[in-house]
């Protein structure tokens, strides 16, 4: 993909950027509940 | 107060991570488009005839003025685009006599408009037009406000379609081989149409060959980044009303620091919330524990205490109880021998 | 019914209150109406060279600043793990709700087409603009109080299963709370770090994100403060035994941390001047408006608090919380229209039409009404009887 203008490279790459975090969100979600979830009774 | 960056504090734990430092991206650069084209503006050509004005509002279809193009009295107060007119000019006070510009959007290389658009709206052609999408905009004016020429209007009258209103280098126009309209009618080519990169030769030429006539300036072949409408003066720019205090700096990178900054919060912020949440549980606990502890000793201690109070007391009984006995007994015997000395001193006197 | 009753009850809604409500809800209703039908020229002092004015920088910029204290509130309960600050999560939940609802009410005012806020979202994303950040940010993060709020709710409809489902994502949900704000509440800021030119180099700075998200964490705690000050006479009759017992310690330590702040606050606005190397502007009318703002609204509350603090003086802080709010509002004006066109002459400058500060004072009157119409209904300042010690 070619870009003629640091604003349309930045909105492709911001909009790639925003769906990385929505899926951070929810990863570290997923994540957090995995990493607490283990069967050790004293953290 | 060129490169303005934004460095993120990101800051709880005392990380701070410092971001790019210009919006270059890099080591990438972006250059226009080799079919960038834009329009020059020679203000010791420019005979303020309002001519251009005119033939604006003509291929726009805006609506008629309040008084005629023919009407140069116009000029004694200075004016901006606004939601009816396109382009204005003005007259500004020389050193020789009056001195005209015409203002208009600018075109810029990156423009500000477009990047504070949250729709999308505006947005720079290959051809060099900044154009704009009224299907979307949804009117917050955010465009009004980034814009460091002071361009897009609003059609304030309107009270559910309004629309920003700028010019649009006449892109339709050029689509059907056109030039853009004001650029036509010019009586006295102040305005030419081109190739960017020509309309800087062509500028740099007419510089060289009169020097003593223009300021040795290309207004708008950095200026915010650059735009594609330049401008060559006899006056310093700040005299005809453009701002020599914009900077080099694109608007994209004004804000490239700030946006940098919001991913990082997104990363980050669920490791910190989330330690300092399971190291303030954790605290908690343990305090909890403690307590439990505590209380359990307080318990055994007391327990402990007790007992051995009361096995002091019934030691410190027995003692007392054996010194009593000691006492009396010590009583009795001192008794018992000065009785006895007693006697014997009695028995001395009697002697 | 009989003509004794119904004088009775005009009695009772003839309030002093009532009628200033009802004198600012009518004339609100007008001014909409010249709203929609002869667009924003009807009823604004807005111009080409002003398209902002104080419905973006009361009702968004200082709205959204001062419904902070749903996250900061929150943060302290949940994250912090301050639980005895737990009877003042919910009327600060419940403010940040209602303030966040009626930013984006306010906002149908301000925008040309309003029925396509949505836009920016669902159909085309300017992912370059700071606008966009922020409007994605205040739409989930309305999404996540509105959620966080729904408690409250259920309890009061006795739906107790989907109510006990809600409170199991506490945690998540304030965490959520908490990145959205910061990165809303800053980017509040960074829209104008687009126009260096535009607005007078006191109040730019590159650093004007993080000096956004940080005054708002002092305007939120503030507002708590100020907020629970506000409604502690009306709505004493609602406030159980803990929130009672609590509201004092809740004021101490918020007021505490506020202090600690508002330092913080200070010492990152003069690493801003420095940074630009501004020292010269301050000698300027402009400088003392600036050394205004940041002695008489910063420096002089921090002090007020921490000696509120120190000699326990409730009423004291108080005060240094009604100055911290007032301070949040100086600066957001400052930013967004006193030193924004800076270098127009006073003829081209903004000032708010009265119908402006109508719509202002309607959309306040609605928040109040509505704050009042759910904590006299819900458990907001009191805990369900069904669900003591449920936390």
């Amino acid at each position: 993909m070619e870009f003629y203008t640091l604003q349309d490279y930045y909105t492709f790459t911001k909009g790639v950027v925003y769906l990385i975090m929505g899926g951070i969100l929810v990863g570290a979600t997923l994540y957090w509940r995995f990493l607490m979830g283990g069967n050790n009774k004293d953290d | 107060m060129l490169r303005r960056t934004f460095l993120g504090l990101l800051g709880a734990a005392g990380a701070s991570v410092a971001l790019p430092r210009s919006a270059a991206a890099g080591s990438k650069k972006f250059g226009p488009h080799p079919d960038t084209m834009g329009v020059l503006f020679d203000a010791t050509r420019c005979i303020g005839c309002r001519k251009c004005e005119a033939a604006c509002n003509e291929v726009n279809e805006l609506p008629a003025p309040d008084r005629k193009f023919d009407d140069l009295s116009v000029l004694d107060t200075e004016r901006r685009t606004d939601e009816k007119t396109y382009t204005v000019v003005n007259k500004y006070q020389g050193m020789n006599g009056p001195v005209y510009r015409k203002a208009q959007c600018n075109h810029c290389l990156e423009p500000a408009c477009a990047s504070a658009c949250f729709v999308r709206a505006f947005k720079k052609q290959p051809n060099g037009a900044v154009t704009y999408d009224a299907s979307v905009c949804v009117g917050c004016r955010y465009c009004m406000v980034a814009c460091p020429f002071s361009i897009p209007a609003y059609e304030y009258g309107e009270p559910l379609t309004p629309r920003v209103m700028k010019c649009t280098l006449c892109a339709p126009r050029l689509a059907e081989g056109k030039l853009p309209g004001c650029v036509e009618r010019c009586p006295k080519e102040a305005l030419t149409f081109g190739p960017r990169d020509a309309l800087i030769e062509i500028a740099r030429a007419r510089i060289a060959a009169f020097p003593g006539k223009y300021v040795d300036h290309i207004y708008g072949e950095r200026e915010m980044g650059g735009t594609s409408w330049m401008y060559i003066s006899g006056e310093p720019f700040s005299h005809i009303g453009l701002r020599e205090d914009l900077g080099t700096a694109s608007a994209p990178e004004l804000t490239a620091g700030a946006l940098a900054a919001v991913p990082m919060v997104v990363g980050l912020w669920p490791v910190l919330l989330g330690g300092i949440y399971a190291v303030s549980r954790r605290k908690d606990k343990v305090a909890n524990e403690e307590r439990v502890t505590a209380v359990k000793d307080a318990l055994a201690k007391a327990a402990a205490e007790a007992e051995k109070k009361l096995h002091e007391e019934l030691s410190k009984a027995e003692t007392a109880g054996r010194r009593r006995i000691e006492v009396e007994v010590k009583k009795a015997v001192e008794e018992a021998l000065s009785a006895k000395d007693e006697d014997a001193e009695k028995s001395e006197e009697e002697v | 019914m009989t003509v004794e009753t119904v004088t009775a009850e005009r009695k009772s809604l003839f309030t002093p209150f009532n009628i200033i409500a009802a004198v600012i809800l009518v004339a609100g209703l007008v001014v909409t109406v010249m709203r929609f039908t002869g667009g924003l020229g009807a009823v604004t002092n807005l111009d080409q060279n002003n398209p902002w004015g104080i419905w973006i920088s009361f009702d968004l910029l200082c709205g959204v600043a001062l419904a902070a204290g749903g996250y900061t509130t929150s943060a302290a309960c949940y994250i912090f793990g301050l639980k005895k600050y737990h009877s003042g999560v919910r009327p600060a939940i419940l403010t940040a709700f209602l303030g966040y609802a009626l930013v984006v009410f306010a906002l149908h005012y301000d925008v040309g087409r309003p029925w396509r806020l949505p836009y920016p979202i669902f159909v085309q994303q300017g992912t370059t603009s700071l606008l966009f950040e922020v409007g994605l940010c205040v739409f989930l993060y309305l999404t996540v109080l509105f959620v966080e709020f729904t408690p409250a709710m259920f309890e009061w409809l006795g739906m107790k299963k989907i109510r006990n489902i809600v409170v199991k994502g506490t945690l998540a949900l304030t965490i959520m709370g908490v990145i959205l704000s910061t990165l809303h509440q800053s980017s509040l800021g960074a829209l104008f770090s687009i126009a260096p030119s535009k607005l007078h180099p006191l109040w730019y700075s590159p650093y004007l994100p993080v000096f956004f998200f940080v005054s708002s964490i002092c305007a939120g705690m503030s507002m708590v403060i100020f907020e629970g000050t506000l409604s502690h006479k009306p709505m004493h009759r609602l406030m159980d035994k803990e929130y009672l017992d609590n509201h004092d310690g809740l004021i101490l330590g918020f007021g505490k941390a506020t202090s600690l702040v508002l330092f913080g606050y200070f010492a990152i606005k003069l690493i801003g001047l420095a940074y630009d190397n501004n020292w010269h502007y301050l000698t300027t009318g402009w400088g003392a408006w600036y050394m205004v703002e940041m002695l008489g609204f910063v420096a002089l509350p921090s002090f007020l608090y921490a000696v509120g603090v120190r000699d326990r003086n409730i009423p004291l802080i108080k005060w240094a919380a009604g100055l911290t709010v007032l301070g949040i509002v100086v600066n957001r004006f400052n930013v967004s229209l006193v030193a924004f066109n800076y270098f127009l002459p006073s003829s081209q400058r903004y000032f708010p039409s009265w119908s402006e500060i109508t719509i202002s004072l309607f959309v306040v009157a609605i928040g109040v009404l509505a704050f009042r119409f759910i904590t006299t209904r819900m458990p907001i300042f009191h805990e369900h009887p069904d669900y003591k010690d449920a936390h």
